[in-house]
């Protein structure tokens, strides 16, 4: 077993993990965060994806040990004092859910993209999503909702 | 959940230490892109794995003397952003934006590339005709070599069974007015692999290709380096028809397999079609 430290969604774990748990299993079966989908399990599908320091990654190639002293934000984390981040409303908005397996791995994804690039062009939404599969929507209203968020994020900073 | 030890070395001589203890059974863990999966698919059962990523000195990129120093746990994304490379390198900026997708390129590392050696490497190619050279740490010293002498074979290079450890991509800096390209083939726009992938770089100096270097990528069992396509530009007035002979002998230096992702044909036909957009690229045809 290997020790880590942890803070999962600002609240800091000390746990003992088996070497070969990746974190997308520590967060689902060790902490009980099942916002975060098992896909395909080998980095394809983008469902598990989560923030790790900042940073989208797949968490079913990480091992949680890997993540000894890290930050990880998972789609619980979120949404502040109850309100939705604008990414979730706009999700919601712009029907741009339908089984909503991928969402919460889209939306994380796309926490990262925006942080990053606050004012994108669809093209850019588009590829920023190149590694999150959905097989129901047909991808479009989810560029609608990764934009629509983007004008929301905007506004509420000049406010 | 996976069966194997997890060690996490803050040095790379205990690194180093733990590999040779291990004589082969434990595999180097840096970004995990390519190795977790192939752990997952069976393709790989290490005993243990050697987190690297504690080793400060194998990050970062930055310049030192003449030549651009890509740390090995420098990551996919890394080499995107970097300013360095966009102004000096800005071919293997592009190589790197191609290859998986952003949770990918935030999490496997160059060295992760050269070190996991699919005949398919897309950072392979460009860092080939750039004249880079990897540094490589081994328990009886290190050593650096040019990259095109880094591969064996599919998934074998020189540090292969915990042989060594790749520290650093060394890249000189490319003289001035010289050019490079990397052109790939990939049937999907995001999340593939190569068919097929061909780099150039050339320097014209007085109405002459002064200096060029040409590397195939997917067509053979490693990178390759195409020697006869060089010399076939190299002190030619590098016109339309240099570049046609050039991309001939790249067609005919592929040595490639047919599986699921296109024909033996294919490849090299398309290796032939590749080479002439990276050579009128880099001689601006």
């Amino acid at each position: 077993m290997i020790p880590i430290r942890i803070a999962v969604n600002g609240d800091v774990y000390e746990r003992e993990v088996p070497p070969g748990t990746t974190l997308l299993d520590f967060l689902r079966d060790g902490l009980g965060l099942t916002g975060t989908n098992a896909g395909c399990r080998a980095g394809d599908c983008g469902a598990c994806t989560v923030l790790l320091d900042g940073k989208s990654v797949n968490s079913c190639i990480v091992l949680a040990c890997e993540c000894d002293g890290s930050e990880v934000l998972t789609i619980e984390g979120l949404s502040r004092g109850g309100a939705l981040h604008p990414l979730q409303q706009a999700f919601m908005d712009e029907g741009a859910v339908q089984c909503g397996f991928c969402t919460p791995g889209m939306i994380m994804r796309c926490a990262e993209f925006l942080a990053r690039n606050p004012d994108p062009t669809p093209a850019e939404a588009r590829a920023a999503i190149e590694g999150n599969i959905c097989r129901c929507t047909g991808y479009e209203n989810i560029v609608r909702a990764v934009i629509a968020a983007a004008g929301a994020m905007k506004g509420r900073a000049k406010a | 959940m996976f069966k194997f030890a997890y060690h996490k070395p803050a040095s790379a001589r205990k690194a180093l230490e733990m590999l040779s203890a291990m004589k082969g059974k434990a595999a180097v863990l840096a970004g995990g892109t390519d190795l977790i999966p192939a752990v997952r698919r069976g393709k790989a059962a290490p005993e243990a794995l050697v987190d690297i990523k504690g080793i400060e000195s194998f990050r970062g990129i930055g310049i030192s003397g003449n030549s651009v120093v890509i740390g090995s746990l420098a990551t996919l994304a890394d080499l995107v952003s970097d300013p360095i490379l966009a102004e000096k390198l800005p071919v293997l900026a592009l190589a790197a934006a191609g290859m998986g997708s952003p949770q990918v390129r935030n999490r496997g590392t160059a060295g992760g590339n050269l070190c996991n050696a699919a005949p398919s490497a897309d950072l392979a190619p460009p860092l080939i005709v750039l004249g880079a050279k990897v540094r490589i740490l081994a328990p009886k010293g290190g050593r650096t070599v040019p990259v095109e002498e880094f591969f064996l074979g599919p998934g074998r290079t020189l540090v292969s069974g915990g042989k060594g450890i790749l520290a650093a991509i060394v890249v000189p800096l490319p003289k001035k007015g010289s050019k490079s390209s990397f052109h790939a083939l990939t049937p999907r726009a995001a999340m593939d692999l190569s068919v097929v992938s061909v780099a150039a770089s050339a320097l014209r100096v007085g109405g002459r290709v002064a200096a060029v270097r040409i590397a195939l990528g997917a067509c053979a069992p490693v990178p390759l380096r195409c020697a006869a396509a060089e010399a076939a530009l190299k002190g030619s007035p590098g016109g339309l028809e240099d570049a046609a002979r050039a991309a001939d002998a790249v067609a005919a230096a592929a040595c490639p397999i047919s599986d699921v992702r296109a024909s033996e044909a294919y490849r090299r036909d398309m290796a032939r079609e590749l080479a002439l957009r990276a050579v009128r690229e880099v001689l601006g045809l």
